[in-house]
């Protein structure tokens, strides 16, 4: 099955899942049509909307990219969540000394975003390699460790903002980062799109390039397919996969990295519940390929941006539009199946009219 | 092709009855027919005299025919008595429909245990059960199911020497207790001391049926081997030249505390190949593991030339000059998902790092091209599906990939299985062209023709161990039949 095909085959599931959701809003006596003009115009159709629909796919992009470098390597990571609740840490400490009296409290903005992309990294590389390393040490599976370790992060991080990073007030959270380590706006201030989305596009390059270009790429990729064949060619699998896992866990951080710097400003309990699982969707939408996890978060971003928009403007609640989402994944991911037995259909039916036109003859 | 060919066998009750012969010689064909996993083409199963056809294993299970596979098939977290009456229908010895009476059927395996001298706990965990252990749940499972003839497959294979003592004494009960036992081995030791009548394949044919007590190990032995038809590859003489790899005290035990290599030492000089012939799984595959550095040795050293290769990465040694064409050529030679230019650099890929770690794929394209032409791998491009290769081109393109830097060693493991004659050859000559190169060369081969036509020497393994090792010249076939089967003079 080419590439090619495929994306074909994720585009009409795309339309037909929109068309099956279509009925979804019927209940609400709502003309599916004008539903979806709502939806997609707030989403996509004006610079606001765009920005909004970005910003909400930037996390999503970097958990899809940290999926498409793990699983290609064969470690089946799922612990995004939690590298992204440890990058995020690692973002609020380096903002936070970014305040007066602190460490970097004399340094250039530019010096605070690069420190924060640089520890945000390390911290969620280093959270995925402590589960790469318990599996390669004493086996075990990495799914269940990985889900397990998220809890550990999540806690952590309810643990810092209720007792030692909490700000005065009522609520478990630490205080406003300063202006200088918080992620520019692009668009002007009322455009939600600020610089993470650019980081994550050069992430996406970062990705492709090193997947595609290089040798680390081709080990990961090689240990991901076969890994007697990778051992026998001399590849050390062990120090591949902590490679892979380290770089997949950095990226998954920066997802936390772009919530805290550029959207919330701050550090706080139950600081983001879905996007450590819905990158791992978009990535499996995106054919786990770093091009394809970018469009599948852009239109997720979107979906969920033009819900809460119609859910604003309607009655519609917001909620119809994660039941499309679903049925769109169902759709694209039952897609190789399909495709397989549409592929054994065809051969059978041209060996049935080969076979016919041959007692004709 | 043709696994069986006229074969007939008689077994009657209580006796142990051992089918013996080469890799390939069509018994496990044969055992299949017998327990139904295969349907024969003519002939037929006949059972107290009644003709039976049998269209699965329930089919011979019913007739009181059971079978244990070499490697058994066992639910890990089931208790003993579950695996036993898994799959039977619910209700066994009870009157209930639905429930399976666990109670009845622990005290029915305890006195099928005590009566067999077989001992197993029928509450135990199948995960934290010996291999042996295993194994005697799989003939409890036999008896449970009221077997009078159990097929055993290489039973001792997996055993240690002190498990495979407790074996053959149950086997002697299960005989005095009235039952017929079939047991396919290749050793012909336990042949000789534990069994009552032979039947010897050879070529899919029964060549030979006498009672144990009447034969002689050379006889056996003989008719395993049989009269080898003298081929010949055209190959120039070689002089004695100097060692270029060294094998010295291999010891290794696998994770289970099973020796798998003794004491292994070999030397084969430059320009020279050295066969290894042995049944599969006298630990050949093991040696070349070790050799490759795939696996790790107990104790003992590698080395090439003055090089010692202990605690060497199996990328350093590739770079030392080490080659190795697998046995498991989908499995471990090559990577089917990746196209043919990516499978070229398996091993290889530090060759290919240009500028900013960029991979010189044109580089890596001109190098599959030519080793597509070279080797006349058929494929329409450099960037088809390694995987979607034929048997013989998949083989080509390792082949080809292994030899372009003009290795010192080569390890070859199996290197013409299941592929067609032309392939074959071609693999032969190519063997021989690096032998003029004056590579040093290892081939481990469960074809003993194949290690006869075109070995300079050969070594015999045997449950680990390099049991004998002489000159390719006017050897006697026999003798190496006879080593090959466990017995020495």
């Amino acid at each position: 099955m080419s590439s090619k095909s495929s994306v074909w085959y994720s585009l009409l599931a795309v339309i037909a899942g929109l068309l099956l959701g279509a009925i979804l809003f019927i209940p609400f006596n709502a003309n599916p049509l004008e539903s979806y003009r709502t939806m997609f115009g707030a989403a996509f159709f004006t610079l606001e909307g765009l920005g909004t629909t970005f910003t909400r796919a930037t996390p999503l992009i970097f958990i899809g990219l940290g999926t498409v470098v793990a699983w290609k390597s064969g470690f089946f990571y799922l612990g995004f969540q939690g590298s992204l609740y440890i990058g995020a840490v690692g973002a609020t400490l380096v903002a936070l000394s970014a305040r007066s009296g602190h460490l970097l409290a004399g340094a250039p903005a530019v010096i605070v975003f690069a420190s924060s992309l640089f520890v945000s990294f390390l911290f969620g590389g280093a959270w995925a390699l402590i589960v790469a390393g318990l599996k390669i040490r004493f086996g075990g599976n990495v799914v269940l460790l990985s889900l397990m370790f998220n809890y550990v992060a999540i806690y952590f991080v309810n643990y810092l903002v209720t007792r030692p990073l909490r700000a005065v007030g009522s609520l478990p959270q630490t205080e406003r980062f300063p202006e200088k380590a918080i992620l520019p706006r692009l668009l002007g201030e009322r455009n939600d799109l600020h610089l993470g989305f650019i980081v994550a596009l050069v992430a996406v390059g970062a990705v492709l390039y090193i997947m595609r270009f290089t040798k680390k790429g081709y080990e990961f990729v090689a240990l991901g397919l076969n890994e007697r064949a990778s051992i026998y060619a001399g590849i050390n699998a062990g120090r591949v996969m902590l490679q892979a896992a380290f770089l997949s866990g950095g990226l998954g951080a920066l997802a936390g990295w772009s919530q805290v710097l550029g959207v919330q400003y701050r550090l706080l309990d139950g600081l983001d519940q879905v996007t450590g699982f819905e990158g791992i969707v978009t990535a499996l939408l995106g054919g786990l390929n770093a091009l394809g996890v970018v469009v599948a978060s852009i239109l997720y971003g979107g979906l969920a941006n033009g819900a809460q928009v119609m859910q604003r403007r309607t009655d519609i609640p917001s909620s119809v539009a994660l039941m499309i989402q679903g049925i769109i994944v169902l759709l694209v991911l039952t897609g190789p199946q399909v495709q397989q037995r549409v592929a054994a259909w065809r051969s059978r039916h041209i060996a049935r009219t080969e076979s016919t036109g041959d007692i004709g003859s | 092709m043709v696994a069986n060919d006229g074969v007939s066998l008689l077994v009657v009750p209580a006796s142990i009855h051992a089918v013996v012969g080469e890799n390939g010689a069509g018994k496990s064909t044969l055992m299949n027919v017998l327990y139904g996993m295969t349907v024969p083409d003519e002939g037929e199963i006949l059972v107290d005299d009644e003709p039976c056809r049998f269209r699965g294993p329930q089919d011979a299970i019913k007739r009181r025919i059971g079978m244990v596979h070499q490697d058994f098939l066992v639910v890990p977290r089931f208790t003993v008595v579950e695996t036993i009456t898994l799959g039977l229908r619910a209700g066994v010895g009870t009157r209930s429909l639905f429930r399976t009476d666990f109670v009845g059927a622990s005290k029915q395996i305890r006195d099928i245990s005590e009566r067999f001298g077989l001992e197993v706990d029928p509450n135990a965990t199948v995960s934290s059960l010996s291999v042996g252990e295993q194994q005697r749940v799989e003939i409890v499972k036999l008896l449970f199911r009221d077997a009078d003839v159990l097929i055993l497959d290489e039973p001792t294979g997996v055993l240690t020497p002190q498990e495979a003592e407790v074996f053959f004494a149950v086997l002697k009960l299960l005989k005095q207790g009235g039952k017929s036992v079939l047991v396919i081995t290749h050793k012909l030791n336990e042949v000789l001391d534990h069994t009552d009548e032979v039947t010897v394949m050879r070529a899919g044919r029964d060549v030979m049926h006498v009672m144990t007590a009447e034969t002689t190990p050379q006889e056996l032995a003989q008719a395993m081997v049989g009269e080898r038809p003298f081929v010949s590859f055209q190959r120039e003489q070689s002089a004695t030249r100097e060692t270029v790899l060294k094998v010295c005290k291999i010891d290794l035990t696998d994770e289970r505390g099973v020796q798998r290599l003794r004491s292994v030492s070999l030397n084969i000089g430059a320009g020279e190949i050295l066969g290894i012939a042995g049944v599969d799984g006298n630990g050949q595959s093991e040696l070349a593991e070790v050799i490759a550095g795939t696996l790790l040795p107990n104790s003992g050293e590698v080395l090439i030339g003055n090089h010692s290769l202990n605690g060497l990465s199996v990328a350093r040694r590739r770079r030392l000059g080490m080659a190795y064409i697998p046995a498991d050529r989908r499995a471990v030679g090559s990577i089917n998902e990746l196209s043919i230019s990516l499978n070229t650099v398996l091993g290889r890929i530090f060759n290919y790092v240009g500028n900013l770690g960029f991979i010189r794929r044109r580089l890596m394209r001109v190098h599959s091209e030519e080793l597509i032409t070279k080797y006349e791998i058929r494929a329409p491009s450099s960037e088809f599906i390694a995987g979607n290769l034929s048997g013989g081109n998949l083989q080509k393109l390792i082949l080809g990939r292994e030899l372009m830097e003009s290795p010192l060693v080569i390890v070859f493991e199996q290197p013409t299985r299941g592929l067609d004659i032309r392939a074959t050859d071609f693999v032969r000559q190519t063997i021989l062209n690096q032998r003029s190169r004056g590579a040093s060369i290892l081939l481990i081969s469960a074809d003993l023709d194949e290690v006869l036509m075109l070995s300079d020497r050969i070594a015999v393994m045997f449950d680990g161990e390099i049991v004998g090792e002489m000159k390719n010249e006017n050897l006697d076939t026999r003798k190496i039949g006879l080593l090959m089967a466990g017995v020495r003079q």
